[in-house]
């Protein structure tokens, strides 16, 4: 038994949590790749990149030029911003306190250690040589929090929503990293850049995905941009392709509904009409037009998350 | 015999102790003489330097951050700030005998309170026999008419009551004031000492403390205890504000460590009289609640009809049996303070017994000859509102101006029945260890317990919130008015004290 209102904390707190450990992730690979990067790639190349992918494009500046302290401040600290670190570990615990009651005490306490951590950490401590520390801290308390959400419930209705939401999420976060590189590499190539920048692109795309060692060992090369199209699209057993987290998202709607095969309508009908998508795609399709193949996704991602909404978590 | 202490403790933070002769302190009789249940403690203060007592502090401290035990301050920051509750690490210890005498006055006054509340919403005969004046009960702010011929189920009215004790410097206990409103500040009971057992293993070893961990069982069985008649396995919840109300998060400990639903109103309908709460998979119906919310925020249907908190309906539910409330509407009457004054005579009444525990003088502003002499003495008393708690509104005399004391008289005049006055109580003191000084000081404490009573009798948590007035001199405790904790060691006699 659950009430709406709690479902609903718990599938945001899981999309928040996913969030962070994406976003500490993306914002770690790109800054790290700044450090070495040719100066007149800086700006265009990777801040821009990072931008799109978080959704801050209005930090974009027409000329190029960019202040590191604004766009860290940015990205990391700044409340104001709603998709901010800061703000995603906000409301992540702010989820959290509102289901307090029906989580572990560990799963409370590990979210709210992060939080006082980031707290502790002021943005105006914070310059180019210890930004990554910070990250990482994050990604490591991410973790932690992960391994009590896998460890200290039963894998039950709390943990399905959360784990529904925390997939929901990555889905989602992937998709958009996946169309923001595309539309780089893609620039790329009209522009008849060379090998070198499509390989950077593709390295910050791989590391941003956890992905890189992984598709590395699986192709035994660095991964070329189509192969890196169906790793992280296509793959089932990678925890961050599309494919997989999509197959997690049916099975916990499963658990969620007590029903093996939904309504037409239903959330359960409209996530196994997604995964018989992906498992009759076509890879030249995805090869040839990833652009429009990702939105669809998103589109159909996006819809489904509405009828979750709508059929478990408004109250 | 007297106990002796090691050299080592003599040059401890416990050494440069000030002690100031009025107060009552719980610790040291006179001068470098402490009394015998606190030899231990002493000495293990005694053993930590300086530098590990701070990193103890600051262990606490931290340690309650990260259980997220604090208050929300709003500020402009959408972060909020965020506080803890300031707590003291050296515990205030009560012998058992002593804590018996509190214990059964505690008891002694929860069945009185119950039977004069049972009575008031009945029979009446207290006001009948002329005991305590009808007036006085039905202009309570707290009154309710909706319970006028309304029996709770198994008869209990008030199921939680928080009572505040203090000891004056003449040694005795002494009630201060009756909580029977949904009281709070058990969840930091139960989580300071969690914390204290961490980080103090080896002062617990010394020590046969009383155990208070079972309290959520307790809570929960005594909830059982009152359900509404035929059901067999009754669905408790914990009905909240929701999560920016400061107790959040003892709405949140106690519903968890009972095991049972955290509620807002939003989650709860009624339907043909019964309360059912929306969860992902349709209605399930609520037999028990302990809610957390005021009387006039219940239902917008009997009450305050702007309330979003409340329930619509749900005092009908109540009417009709369907559904039973911790603690009933319409207790707060009896935790009127002009009707504190008539609390002696309320257990006489009932219980055919003398008071136990001493009530303080307390004068009516309503009462002709009570208001001369709070207007002319007022420089010496304590002035309170009847209806508010938490500290708020209270007035020390001796602590206004001139033009402060005439618009404290007009005050009174203009509205006798809000206000009583009491001769300024000396709370006892407690060596506290305050930080800008780095030293431990006197501070004043007083005592909240914490009494259950369901149909199946009554429980006294051992112990309770002892709370410490941080500021020196000052005699308001309250967290709202920047009071902390220490803990409260109820102690074992076999091997507890020397």
């Amino acid at each position: 038994m659950m009430l709406s209102r709690i479902a609903n904390s718990l599938f945001w707190m899981g999309r928040y949590l996913e969030r962070t450990e994406n976003s500490a992730r993306m914002i770690h690979t790109h800054f790290l790749s700044a450090l070495d990067a040719p100066s007149e790639h800086k700006g265009s190349l990777i801040y821009e990149s990072l931008l799109r992918i978080m959704g801050m494009s209005d930090y974009i500046n027409p000329s190029g030029i960019y202040e590191d302290r604004h766009i860290q401040h940015g990205l990391c600290f700044d409340l104001q911003n709603p998709v901010s670190l800061s703000s995603s570990i906000s409301f992540a615990r702010e989820n959290a306190r509102g289901a307090k009651d029906i989580l572990s005490t560990e799963i409370w306490e590990s979210i709210n250690v992060l939080f006082q951590l980031a707290k502790w950490e002021q943005s105006d401590r914070m310059d180019a040589s210890n930004i990554p520390s910070y990250l990482e801290m994050i990604l490591v308390n991410s973790a932690i929090i992960n391994a009590q959400i896998e460890n200290s419930i039963p894998h039950d209705l709390t943990w399905s929503i959360l784990r529904l939401g925390m997939h929901s999420e990555r889905t989602i976060q992937v998709n958009r990293l996946l169309q923001s590189k595309t539309l780089d590499i893609l620039e790329m190539r009209k522009r008849k850049k060379g090998k070198e920048e499509e390989a950077f692109h593709l390295i910050n795309l791989m590391r941003s995905a956890q992905a890189l060692d992984m598709a590395r060992m699986h192709y035994r090369r660095s991964p070329q941009f189509h192969e890196a199209l169906d790793y992280l699209v296509l793959n089932k057993e990678f925890p961050r392709s599309i494919h997989f987290n999509m197959r997690q998202i049916s099975s916990r709607l499963q658990k969620v509904s007590n029903k093996k095969n939904g309504q037409a309508g239903s959330p359960e009908f409209e996530a196994a009409r997604i995964l018989a998508f992906l498992q009759f795609l076509d890879t030249e399709d995805l090869h040839s037009q990833p652009e429009h193949v990702l939105v669809q996704l998103h589109t159909q991602v996006s819809e489904l998350i509405s009828t979750i909404e709508s059929q478990y978590l408004s109250y | 015999m007297t106990p002796k202490i090691t050299a080592e403790a003599e040059s401890s933070i416990m050494h440069h102790y000030p002690l100031d002769q009025p107060w009552y302190d719980e610790v040291y009789r006179q001068e470098g003489k402490f009394r015998k249940h606190y030899h231990r403690i002493l000495n293990h203060l005694g053993k930590i330097s300086r530098a590990d007592f701070i990193k103890l502090n600051e262990l606490a401290r931290l340690s309650f951050l990260n259980q997220g035990i604090t208050f929300n301050v709003y500020t402009e920051n959408p972060q909020g700030v965020e506080r803890i509750f300031p707590f003291d690490m050296m515990p205030r210890l009560i012998q058992e005998a002593e804590w018996e005498h509190i214990q059964s006055g505690l008891i002694q006054r929860t069945k009185a309170i119950n039977a004069f509340l049972r009575d008031i919403y009945h029979e009446k005969s207290i006001i009948r026999e002329g005991i305590i004046p009808a007036k006085l009960v039905f202009s309570s702010t707290f009154f309710s008419k909706e319970m006028i011929g309304l029996m709770p189920p198994a008869e209990v009215y008030t199921h939680i009551s928080g009572t505040d004790i203090i000891r004056h410097s003449d040694g005795h206990y002494y009630v201060l004031e009756d909580n029977v409103r949904c009281p709070s500040g058990v969840s930091y009971v139960l989580a300071n000492r969690e914390v204290m057992k961490r980080l103090y293993a080896q002062v617990f070893m010394n020590y046969n403390v009383k155990l208070i961990h079972d309290y959520p069982e307790r809570l929960l069985a005594m909830m059982k205890s009152v359900s509404p008649q035929g059901i067999d396995d009754p669905t408790c919840v914990v009905l909240s504000p929701g999560m920016y109300n400061s107790a959040y998060f003892e709405h949140s400990y106690l519903a968890q460590r009972m095991g049972v639903q955290l509620v807002e109103g939003r989650d709860l309908y009624v339907d043909k009289n019964f309360v059912y709460m929306k969860t992902i998979r349709g209605p399930q119906k609520v037999d028990i609640i302990y809610r957390r919310i005021d009387d006039e925020y219940l239902d917008p249907l009997a009450f305050r009809s702007n309330s979003l908190l409340g329930v619509p309906g749900l005092m009908g539910a109540y009417r009709a049996g369907h559904v039973s409330l911790v603690n009933a509407p319409g207790t707060g009457v009896a935790d009127d303070k002009a009707v504190y004054i008539y609390m002696p005579e309320i257990i006489r009444y009932y219980l055919q017994e003398e008071p136990i525990l001493r009530n303080v003088p307390t004068y009516h502003a309503s009462k002709a000859e009570d208001l001369a002499y709070i207007l002319e003495h007022l420089q010496a008393l304590v002035v309170k509102p009847v209806d508010e708690s938490g500290g708020y509104g209270i007035l020390f005399g001796n602590k206004l101006d001139s033009k402060e004391l005439e618009d404290c008289r007009a005050m009174i005049q203009e509205n006798p029945r809000k206000y009583i006055a009491q001769p300024i109580m000396n709370l006892s003191v407690h060596p506290t260890y305050v930080e800008e000084t780095g030293a431990f000081e006197q501070r004043h404490i007083d005592l909240r317990t914490f009494t259950l009573m369901g149909g199946d009798g009554i429980h006294v948590l051992k112990g309770g919130l002892t709370r410490v007035a941080l500021q020196k001199g000052n005699l308001v405790v309250n967290s709202s008015q920047g009071g902390g904790s220490k803990e409260t060691w109820v102690l074992e006699e076999k091997g507890g004290a020397e």
